[in-house]
């Protein structure tokens, strides 16, 4: 699911809600459209707080979203500890390069919920592909009119996403909130809740700073926030997008992720 | 008069022998098994608890308070020097240690296993545990942790340099991202500097260890990781700050606990290089220690917990894995239904010889009855009779309870059939079950014996009591 | 209990000091489905201390069904029975336990004696009961066994020994005890003749040496022969009562 891990989302793309309920897959469909693309790269910056360290590091994704089997790669560009280290997507294996003893580990099932990179995503969340349209049903809360971050009157949608019955999701509603404006419809914050009626939201993800970026307009920052580690989160934000660029070859080979 | 009761009780069961000796060895069977049943049961709790206590926990464990619940690697114990203190003051407490605990991937060639890492005061830690003793191939750690340079944070000049190498990192990613072909063939050597460069840098601020951290492995993983003593193997962790710590350990020593989980998942090392390894600094997660005695340990935890501040949490084996209360509870019910059973076996031969006496001595009865003897005293001499067939019966059958005991004991029963351990509720039983003596387990049987007897006894008695002198007389 | 028994005698032994046996009106009628056979029909029986009194009749003429009720294991449909001044129609089980504990010895025609028990054991047995300490049994009961001649056979087993010596043990186990009476349902019906004989003599000696009061329901001619006191039943009623 794209709006989940931002940048990663960028960078490994995701299916759009193709057969979801006429009315709302529209707006479905259109949101998928802003974060989504055949091939994309990025520039990214990532700051992580949390109550025992803040850091920032800057790292380079590259996607290719095209066929079945999804592929990324991400590396760091710095700070000097994290410099060189790299995450190959291959589908559903992940593979982890330490470039200090130039060591690939594949990552297995005890540490799907890991950390990646200290912040507050796992290494499951960039492996699970989860299919809004497919695996959820839409139903809209409400909508309403406010002012649009990017100006203007914007018209709002609140929608709730539950999975339907067979899906293999972890979670058991979705409040995604968005707003389209002038044909363009962008995503401002999703909270995922563990049980259908629970009243508060494990995590969050907010967009915000919308801006022309690749010659689209689009949400440039996104924030995880996690409920119950309060002043805790991880931003990612776009320094450099190109979308539907030709990816060098071998770029998702474990040669490029060692490099 | 009591003395008199019970010689004519005695005699009375000399009458018929053979069905007394019938009746005396099926009480004495009932005992001796339940007696056997309750040491298997006894031995197998002490099993338990000892692969608990002595293979893992210890008797007694202090951690910060969530730690417990959460396992999280930054939840470590606070006041670690003042509450190890305040634990070895305490005259209950025999030996403490402290402990740092881990979750890893261990990888050797083409195989990797997902692992517990087990941060231990190799001094002090055999105190707590015993995996030192069950080293099988070479040996156990050394006293002092991996030397191993502390880091330091970079130089403004450096910091500089790493600002500047990771702007042109993104430079370059931008060119390629953009396809400037430029920066293709200028973009390797470039790399390869910038990677030596990181790397110094890098090692500044967390520099590695003089050479390969020593651990100890199970005998399973060894076999999986297919490693053996002073082959290495690599460890990836995620240290406390999020960062992957990627690091080749030396195995210099192979155990076999008998508990499966151990032997397959754990990896103990050094409590020094596993706080390098995490970025934990001087923290611990864990103190353990070992009691005088055991079956205290919840009152010392709970009178200790007072003393140590909100922060810490002590909880005694029992408070940790209160499962094996659960079994413990399960089994005691099971064995008191067990004895029940038994028992009532028993108690059934009991009513039964006792009223073919009563039968058999009507007219006797009859004329004690004549001669002056009352409905209680004739009561009282059939219950002195079953008694007095139950006690010398239980106590034929707890010597001979006490000798299966013994032998199992001894000898054990093997639990694997096939070299695979038992395990109870997660717990590993070791390969072979004996049976434990205790007073309580040999001697409850013999009382709870002859309280039924005594009980099982009442209505023949009764049946003799009602018995009318002149009734005993027209038999005549 | 012993305490208590002494004084409910010494009260009420004021009523009729002399007299260890008072029958008044006493009958007994056994239910046979709805026939009601009548046992023993008013009979009215005084008996002194220290008397040797047959009770003589032929079978079926109620005389055990007399001893049985003056012996308190049995209880009169109507009238009146008073044992060493004790009416007994008044006490509860227990309490004719003690009386018979304590008051009265017993010889059976079947002996009766406890097989378990060695003639020294069986002798001493109502002693046993009555709580007297090992002294007095062991002084007592040594002495009782050389009267009726069995000092040797004391360990003996009531199967080791012969149908005399057995009813001997009996007599002895009786008047160790002490009683104010002893009341012996047809002693020698068992016995051969000559056991009978030693039996009748034995039990005379003990009236005349120890003043202990005997009633003996009998049809052995020896016995009544030798009694100085008979009482002639039949169909439940006293026919005669002739004392030499």
């Amino acid at each position: 699911m794209r709006y989940m891990p931002f940048a990663v989302a960028l960078a490994w793309g995701c299916v759009g809600g193709a057969h979801a309920s006429a009315s709302l897959e529209a707006l479905i469909r259109k949101a998928d459209l802003v974060l989504r693309a055949d091939t994309a790269a990025a520039v990214i910056e990532m700051k992580v707080k949390t109550s025992s360290y803040s850091r920032t590091m800057k790292l380079v994704s590259w996607a290719d979203d095209r066929g079945q089997t999804k592929r990324a790669l991400i590396k760091i560009l710095g700070p000097a500890l994290w410099r060189g280290y790299g995450t190959l997507k291959i589908g559903a294996q992940l593979k982890l390069y330490n470039p200090q003893n130039d060591n690939v580990t594949v990552v297995g099932n005890s540490m799907l919920g890991d950390s990646w990179m200290g912040s507050h995503f796992t290494n499951d969340d960039l492996v699970k592909e989860t299919r809004l349209a497919s695996h959820y049903r839409f139903e809209q809360v409400r909508t309403w009119q406010a002012d649009a971050p990017a100006g203007g009157k914007a018209q709002y949608y609140l929608i709730n996403l539950y999975p339907k019955p067979t899906a293999p999701v972890a979670w058991g509603r979705i409040a995604y909130t968005l707003w389209q404006r002038a044909g363009v419809v962008i995503p401002e914050r999703a909270d995922y809740f563990r049980k259908a009626n629970d009243k508060r939201p494990q995590r969050r993800f907010e967009f915000t700073n919308v801006k022309a970026l690749a010659g689209r307009l689009l949400p440039t920052l996104m924030k995880a926030t996690v409920t119950k580690k309060p002043g805790e989160y991880t931003t990612i934000e776009y320094k450099h997008l190109k979308l539907d660029l030709k990816i060098p070859a071998g770029k998702f080979t474990e040669q490029a992720l060692k490099r | 008069m009591a003395q008199g009761l019970t010689k004519l009780a005695w005699r009375n069961l000399g009458r018929n022998r053979r069905r007394t000796l019938i009746t005396a060895s099926a009480l004495a069977i009932g005992t001796a098994l339940t007696i056997a049943v309750i040491g298997l049961i006894d031995g197998m709790h002490a099993q338990l608890i000892h692969t608990l206590t002595r293979l893992d926990l210890g008797h007694l464990q202090a951690h910060q308070r969530d730690y417990r619940r959460t396992r999280q690697l930054e939840r470590t114990l606070p006041h670690p020097v003042e509450v190890r203190r305040a634990l070895e003051r305490d005259p209950r407490v025999v030996a403490v240690s402290p402990r740092v605990h881990g979750a890893a991937l261990a990888s050797s060639g083409r195989r990797s296993l997902g692992v517990s890492l087990f941060g231990v005061e190799p001094r002090s830690e055999i105190k707590i545990t015993e995996f030192h003793q069950t080293i099988r191939k070479g040996r156990y750690l050394d006293d002092d942790p991996t030397p191993w340079p502390r880091g330091r944070a970079l130089t403004a000049a450096e910091a500089v340099d790493d600002e500047r190498l990771t702007q042109q990192a993104e430079d370059a990613a931008i060119a390629e991202i953009e396809g400037d072909s430029q920066s293709k063939t200028a973009a390797t050597p470039a790399r390869q500097t910038r990677r030596q460069q990181t790397q110094r840098l890098a090692r500044a601020i967390a520099p590695p260890p003089k050479r390969p951290p020593r651990v100890l492995i199970g005998k399973t993983l060894a076999r999986y990781l297919a490693v053996g003593i002073g082959e290495q193997l690599f460890v990836s962790t995620q240290a406390v700050d999020g960062t992957m710590t990627e690091l080749a350990v030396e195995v210099i020593g192979i155990f076999e606990s008998g508990t499966t989980a151990f032997d397959r998942t754990r990896v103990i090392l050094h409590v020094g290089d596993l706080r390098r390894m995490l970025h934990l600094d001087g923290r611990i997660h864990e103190l353990a220690a070992v009691l005088v005695d055991l079956d205290r340990a919840d009152d010392v935890a709970l009178s200790l917990a007072g003393t140590v501040g909100p922060d810490v949490a002590i909880a005694s084996w029992g408070m940790i894995q209160p499962t094996i209360r659960h079994v413990q509870q399960q089994n005691a019910a099971g064995s008191l239904i067990i004895m029940l059973v038994i028992f009532a076996v028993a108690a059934l031969g009991v009513v039964n010889t006792m009223l073919m006496a009563v039968f058999e001595r009507k007219r006797e009865i009859g004329v004690l009855k004549a001669l002056g003897m009352t409905a209680g005293r004739i009561v009282r001499m059939f219950v002195a009779e079953a008694t007095l067939l139950a006690f010398f019966s239980a106590l034929a059958g707890a010597l001979l309870g006490l000798l299966l005991d013994l032998y199992l004991h001894q000898h054990g029963i093997n639990l694997s059939a096939n070299g695979k351990t038992t395990t109870v509720m997660g717990i590993g039983m070791g390969l072979t079950l004996r049976a434990k003596v205790t007073a309580f387990g040999v001697l409850m049987p013999i009382f709870v014996l002859c309280a039924v007897t005594l009980l099982a006894s009442l209505y023949p008695a009764w049946r003799a009591a009602r018995l009318k002198p002149a009734q005993g007389m027209r038999e005549v | 209990m012993n305490v208590a028994g002494e004084d409910q005698s010494s009260q009420a032994s004021k009523a009729h000091p002399d007299l260890i046996v008072r029958l008044r009106g006493l009958t007994k009628t056994y239910r046979q489905g709805a026939i009601e056979v009548p046992a023993v029909r008013g009979v009215d029986l005084d008996l002194a201390r220290g008397e040797f009194t047959v009770l003589a009749g032929p079978s079926g003429s109620g005389k055990t069904t007399l001893l049985n009720m003056v012996g308190a294991l049995d209880t009169p449909t109507a009238g009146t029975v008073e044992v060493d001044g004790q009416t007994l129609d008044q006490l509860s089980a227990t309490q004719l336990a003690q009386m018979r504990l304590q008051r009265i010895g017993f010889v059976f025609q079947a002996y009766n004696l406890i097989p378990v028990l060695n003639a020294f054991e069986n002798a001493e047995y109502v002693m046993l009961l009555q709580g007297k300490t090992a002294e007095m049994r062991q002084r007592v009961v040594s002495r009782v066994l050389a009267q009726v001649g069995l000092a040797d056979l004391a360990s003996r087993r009531p199967a080791e020994l012969s149908g005399g010596q057995q009813q001997r043990v009996a007599v002895a186990r009786a008047i160790a005890s002490a009683p104010a009476l002893v009341l012996a349902d047809e002693p020698t019906a068992n016995l051969d003749s000559k056991s009978a004989t030693e039996l009748i003599e034995l039990m005379h000696t003990l009236n005349r040496t120890e003043g202990m009061t005997f009633l003996i329901s009998s049809h052995d001619t020896k016995i009544i022969e030798r009694a100085r006191r008979v009482i002639w039943l039949e169909d439940g009623k006293i026919v005669s009562d002739s004392a030499k």
